[in-house]
């Protein structure tokens, strides 16, 4: 027995062996009948060294020569740990390969897109061995595009850029590393993906591919995409608008401000972050604030003004709209409010109220109405002055149309027309005019208008507003102020016209020019004298015993007659006063050249009085002269007695008597004193103060 | 004296004299005399004038508008019925006072000279 030779047998015999089971168990069938060949042969050679002594008869190895008995046992030896090592390091590999088959078998239908490559970096990269339906038509390309290639060849460099570090971390880390990213299309588009990738291992924990799922989110990622563009708008909008806005948490604290809000309150949002709103408020306003906080927690949303103290302790006024917030339960969340700076607009308000108050009052007290109409011509205001003047009120009269109330007087009723006609339709944006109206109590009143339009943008009238002025007073004082010119200018020519006419007849009676002279001017005169009379009195009228006085004393050269004068007070109208200066004047001339005035002792009595028996008073007034020379008729009508009797009764309506008397010249005047409105007033008195009056020289 | 020489066409033609003035009506009266005229009046009223009219053959008038306290209009109206020529005379520059029918019908304005008198007088007779 060959002891070296027979452990070499038993060696082979168990590496053939276990090769064989191993091929066997790895399903290598060829591999695994030929290694049990094997080990049958190691079996047959150790029996044969066993028992048999024919080695001829031997069909195993052939008889070692004795030299090569301890190689052969050597190579046994390493057989077995060949097959060990086998066993335990290849069998596990392709146990992983096997599962890695199985994996790619399995995924090749799943709808997830996935693939499968190498977990060690080749020189091109990561090459890629499986990818599945799905993962095709996600990135467009063909199976035999993507298999055999690289990860870099198939989906770029830029997306690869960091695969080796996420590589290795993965295989290193074990648990599967998930990224959000782009991944290139065949066509060059782009796809937004969530990429997950873990490491195959084998048995051994041995890292042999790597698998790649990835799932198509870019439609997740446009909505995200489209939200956030949308909130970035919404966040741009509420930064940058002119409205503030705040919003606070269910405690009232400041959650945010936009950044116009914070300015308004003269800080910065981050100052105002997480303060709550009180510290903004002024302490009297505390206690509606708690009201608020109350009906906004109770849901309600309204729009009121409020105040806030600003960072500088001034005052912002504002105009808050205000919305409660609730929770997905419905409990209150906390408000958001919309905040308006109305500060300029409370100014303008105040001032606006301020002037407008003004304004009523003043239109109210002023002595003018004004009235304003509506584009469809209907009184919109009537103020006070119009009511004081017109009579009605504004409650009457609102709403109304000129039309449908007694106002304008029928005969202007034209003219005022086309006022307003020129008003409304642009050609005149302001106007005048002067016409009759009606009070309420029917009295016709002159009225002096002043009108003007406003049209708005349309060029359609807006209002108009007119002013008008009672001037009934004034218009009076025109008329009496027009006809007293008129008067004026009648009586100056009537004058002249009298002047002429006395000249004329003078020259008729004259006998020389000193004669003519003497009588001419005596009796203009005593016009001159009535008419000093007059203007002293402004033309109202002429009191007669003044008319006496100066038209006597004139008259009294060197002498100390008598002349008695007695009457009532009387006050005559510029005509009457004239006539009866002539008249006095002539009878006094006459007197004085021929009778009772003539010499002494002579005496003359002027008396009248006021009689009431017809329909208009009668003034009698009688001249009687006594204690002069003896009196006759006249041969010859001279100027004064042709004026006397003529004159006095054309020129008033009366009569005037001479009496020749023997005794004395008697002159009776009868005139009736009628009324001349606006021009002469007559007064009758009773003989009182002025009774009897003696004038002397 | 102031006269107007030549023959008159206004010789013996019946002129009634309508002035509120004495003095006036008097040296009216005195120059339409003198031109041959028979004067009617003088009337220092309307109703004056109108009593004359209705009593006298009047060929032609001579009307002072202002009557103190009345115009001669009346005076004017019954002369056109009567379709007798008339001409005004008034201190008046302007016709204001006048109705508007009368507003330019012929007047002379005081002081009237004879030679104006004589002129207006022949022209209103000639039509």
């Amino acid at each position: 027995m060959d002891w070296t030779l027979a452990i070499s047998s038993v060696l082979q015999l168990a590496a053939a062996m276990w090769a064989g089971l191993l091929l066997w168990r790895m399903r290598n069938w060829q591999a695994a009948i030929l290694f049990l060949l094997f080990s049958l042969m190691a079996l047959r050679r150790l029996m044969d060294l066993g028992g048999a002594s024919d080695p001829a008869r031997s069909f195993g190895p052939i008889p070692f020569h004795e030299a090569m008995q301890g190689v052969v046992l050597l190579i046994s030896v390493v057989s077995v740990a060949a097959v060990g090592f086998l066993h335990f390091f290849l069998l596990r590999r392709v146990e992983g390969e096997r599962e890695v088959r199985f994996l790619a078998t399995a995924l090749a239908d799943s709808a997830t897109p996935t693939l499968i490559s190498d977990a060690q970096s080749g020189p091109g990269g990561l090459v890629i061995e499986f990818a599945n339906d799905a993962m095709l038509a996600l990135t467009g390309f063909a199976r035999n595009e993507m298999v055999g290639r690289t990860m870099t060849d198939v989906f770029g460099l830029d997306e690869e850029r960091d695969t080796p570090t996420r590589v290795r971390s993965a295989v290193a880390g074990g648990l599967p590393i998930v990224t959000e990213c782009t991944t290139r299309r065949k066509d060059g588009t782009h796809r937004w993906v969530t990429c997950s990738m873990s490491p195959i291992r084998d048995p051994s924990g041995r890292a042999l591919r790597l698998l790649w799922v990835k799932h198509d989110i870019t439609a997740r990622r446009n909505v995200e995409e489209e939200l956030r563009k949308q909130q970035e708008r919404y966040q741009r909008i509420v930064e940058t608008a002119t409205e503030g806005v705040w919003l606070v948490d269910a405690q009232w604290r400041t959650t945010y401000v936009n950044a116009r809000m914070a300015e308004m309150m003269l800080t910065d949002a981050e100052r105002m972050a997480g303060r709550p709103v009180q510290d903004f408020m002024f302490e009297e306003d505390l206690a509606a604030h708690e009201e608020q906080k109350q009906r906004r927690e109770r849901g309600v949303r309204e729009q009121f003004d409020k105040r806030f103290r600003r960072a500088d302790g001034s005052t912002l006024w504002t105009i808050m709209s205000t919305n409660p917030l609730f929770d997905e339960r419905g409990a209150f969340n906390g408000a958001l409010a919309m905040v308006t700076d109305i500060g300029q607009r409370r100014t303008t308000e105040i001032n606006l109220r301020s002037a407008l108050t003004k304004l009523s009052f003043h239109m109210d007290n002023s002595p003018l109405a004004v009235i304003e109409w509506d584009r469809d011509f209907r009184v919109a205001a009537w103020s006070s002055g119009a009511e004081r003047i017109f009579g009605w009120t504004a409650e009457e009269l609102v709403g109304k149309h000129p039309s449908e109330w007694r106002i304008i007087f029928e005969e202007d009723a034209t003219k005022v027309a086309g006022v307003i006609d020129r008003l409304t339709v642009g050609a005149e944006p302001r106007n005048l005019c002067l016409n009759r109206n009606y009070t309420k109590s029917g009295e016709v009143i002159w009225c002096q208008w002043y009108n003007s339009v406003l049209f708005d943008p349309n060029g359609r009238v807006n209002s108009v507003v007119s002013l008008a002025q009672d001037v009934t007073e004034r218009h009076r004082a025109e008329e009496r102020q027009r006809l007293l010119m008129l008067e004026l200018d009648h009586r100056v020519k009537n004058n002249l016209a009298t002047v002429l006419g006395i000249a004329q007849q003078s020259l008729a009676v004259s006998t020389s020019l000193q004669d003519f002279a003497s009588a001419f001017l005596g009796r203009v005169e005593a016009l001159a004298r009535a008419h000093g009379l007059l203007a002293k009195a402004a033309w109202e009228g002429v009191d007669l015993h003044e008319l006496c006085q100066k038209i006597l004393e004139s008259g009294l050269v060197g002498a100390s007659p008598q002349i008695r004068v007695n009457g009532p007070e009387v006050s005559l109208s510029a005509s009457e006063g004239s006539i009866l200066a002539l008249t006095l004047h002539e009878l006094m001339t006459n007197a004085v050249k021929y009778g009772a005035l003539s010499c002494r002792g002579g005496v003359v009595n002027l008396s009248w009085n006021i009689e009431h028996s017809g329909s208009f008073p009668t003034l009698r007034l009688d001249w009687s002269e006594s204690g002069g020379p003896a009196v006759s008729r006249p041969a010859r009508a001279g100027f004064g007695t042709a004026f006397i009797e003529t004159g006095v009764s054309y020129e008033l309506h009366g009569s005037a008597v001479m009496d020749y008397d023997a005794r004395g010249l008697r002159c009776r005047i009868v005139i009736p004193v009628s009324s001349k409105p606006g021009f002469a007033s007559y007064t009758t008195e009773p003989s009182g103060a002025h009774g009897a009056t003696g004038a002397t020289a | 004296m102031m006269t107007v020489d030549g023959p008159s066409a206004l010789k013996g033609l019946n002129v009634l004299v309508v002035e509120d003035s004495y003095f006036v009506a008097v040296a009216l009266s005195k120059q339409l005399k003198e031109l041959g005229c028979r004067i009617i009046g003088p009337a220092p009223t309307v109703a004056a004038a109108l009593s004359l009219l209705e009593k006298e053959l009047c060929d032609a008038a001579v009307l002072d508008i202002n009557l103190g306290s009345e115009t001669a209009e009346p005076v004017a109206d019954a002369l056109v019925e009567r379709k007798t020529p008339f001409l005004f005379i008034t201190g008046y520059s302007s016709p204001r006072m006048l109705a508007k029918a009368y507003g330019t019908h012929r007047r002379l304005v005081k002081p009237v000279t004879p030679e104006m008198l004589k002129d207006a007088l022949e022209a209103v007779m000639a039509g």
